[in-house]
């Protein structure tokens, strides 16, 4: 099992990351929601809430990572030699821009939560630390919070979520369209190597 | 002929369910539930430990007497932090007021298995009118202990917290405060 990415296939840390990540995405988009949009009682939300904030900080460190590693590799597969150029186009910049997605969407759920007046230290009726698994605090850029800063980066946080999202449904349906259209092994190196 | 089983069932009636039996709280199957309403969300505020004295004669409810005191202490949300807030002097004071006092004054039974409770209920020192509904989940001789009888009500009704003088976070907080009871109550 290969290690390191190149012409040939991805290495175990690479698909690992991929998938791992494409799991956790997926459960934080589906948490996001249902907590904000769905759950009435509030301890059970402040909970789903504090498992969000830790889940995405795990989510910013293995986006480094995956990104770390990323730029340390030598090669990678090639896109099939068929694929026209505006596909290749597209490919290259929904990657970058998921990239960038898995960056910010993170950091900005962060600088949200740091925000809120209720994140600062003589907040009533409590202050609400942002905790990684109960662990440690996340350090605050905003010791001063406010409500309208809060909302414009909720908004913000919000937005990249749903994009996000469009560009993930975009990403499945070009490996579906790849693994069942086009026959090729684009679905299928990410899978086994 | 009809009255043959009738008589043989209460020839058979366990002692303690004599009239004028007095009761106890079952603790662990009783527990007084209190919605706190915020901007269409929802706290639970859970009491788990409650005392008193119940006179119920199951043949003449209607003359049930009950006193039963709530220890306010220990009320909890589920998050050690909420329950400090809860707990402290701007929500229930817990300090100055450590118990919530509920007084039965009269059972009107509205069907076979429910009835209006009406008492008087003291919160932050202030007593005011209550009424509760009624509604029998058990009641018959207690599992494993055929010598004593088993009487499970469960209770629902809401409470206006302004007239007990309380006004924290209003009108976000809502005043109207919604309770379930679960009250499992054994003959001694």
């Amino acid at each position: 099992m290969a290690l390191r990415d190149g012409p040939g296939g991805w290495g175990w840390p690479s698909r690992v990351l991929h998938w791992g990540m494409a799991a956790l995405i997926a459960a934080m988009l589906g948490l996001g929601v249902y907590m904000i949009r769905i759950e009435r009682d509030l301890i059970v939300q402040y909970q789903l809430i504090q498992l969000h904030k830790s889940l995405g900080a795990t989510a910013l460190l293995l986006a480094v990572l995956r990104l770390g590693w990323r730029l340390a590799q030598p090669g990678r597969p090639a896109l099939p030699a068929a694929m026209p150029a505006w596909q290749r186009r597209a490919a290259t910049a929904s990657h970058l821009a998921l990239y960038a997605l898995m960056l910010a969407l993170p950091v900005s759920g962060w600088l949200t939560a740091s925000a809120s007046p209720l994140n600062d230290a003589d907040a009533v009726p409590f202050r609400i630390p942002n905790m990684v698994f109960g662990l440690f605090e996340l350090p605050d850029p905003f010791p001063r919070g406010t409500e309208a800063l809060e909302a414009a980066l909720g908004t913000l946080h919000r937005g990249l979520a749903l994009t996000l999202a469009l560009l993930l449904t975009v990403h499945v349906a070009a490996a579906v369209k790849h693994h069942l259209h086009d026959r090729d092994q684009v679905l299928r190196r990410m899978w086994r190597g | 002929m009809r009255v043959l089983p009738l008589l043989i069932l209460l020839f058979f009636l366990p002692p303690a369910a004599a009239p004028g039996a007095t009761w106890e709280i079952v603790p662990g199957a009783t527990r007084v539930e209190v919605d706190v309403h915020w901007l269409g969300r929802v706290v639970t505020l859970r009491f788990d430990r409650l005392w008193g004295s119940i006179a119920f004669d199951r043949q003449r409810p209607d003359r049930a007497r009950a006193r039963i005191t709530v220890d306010a202490r220990r009320v909890s949300t589920g998050l050690a932090v909420v329950d400090a807030f809860v707990r402290g002097p701007d929500y229930l004071n817990v300090e100055t007021y450590p118990t919530i006092g509920f007084r039965l004054d009269r059972l009107v039974r509205t069907s076979q298995s429910t009835a209006d409770v009406l008492g008087q209920l003291t919160l932050f020192g202030i007593t005011r009118p209550i009424s509760l509904q009624a509604q029998v989940f058990r009641y018959g001789p207690t599992p494993g202990a055929p010598d004593r009888f088993d009487a499970g009500f469960d209770l629902t009704g809401a409470v206006d917290r302004r007239a007990f003088g309380h006004t924290t976070g209003l009108p976000q907080i809502d005043a109207t405060l919604p309770i379930r009871i679960r009250l499992l109550m054994r003959s001694v």
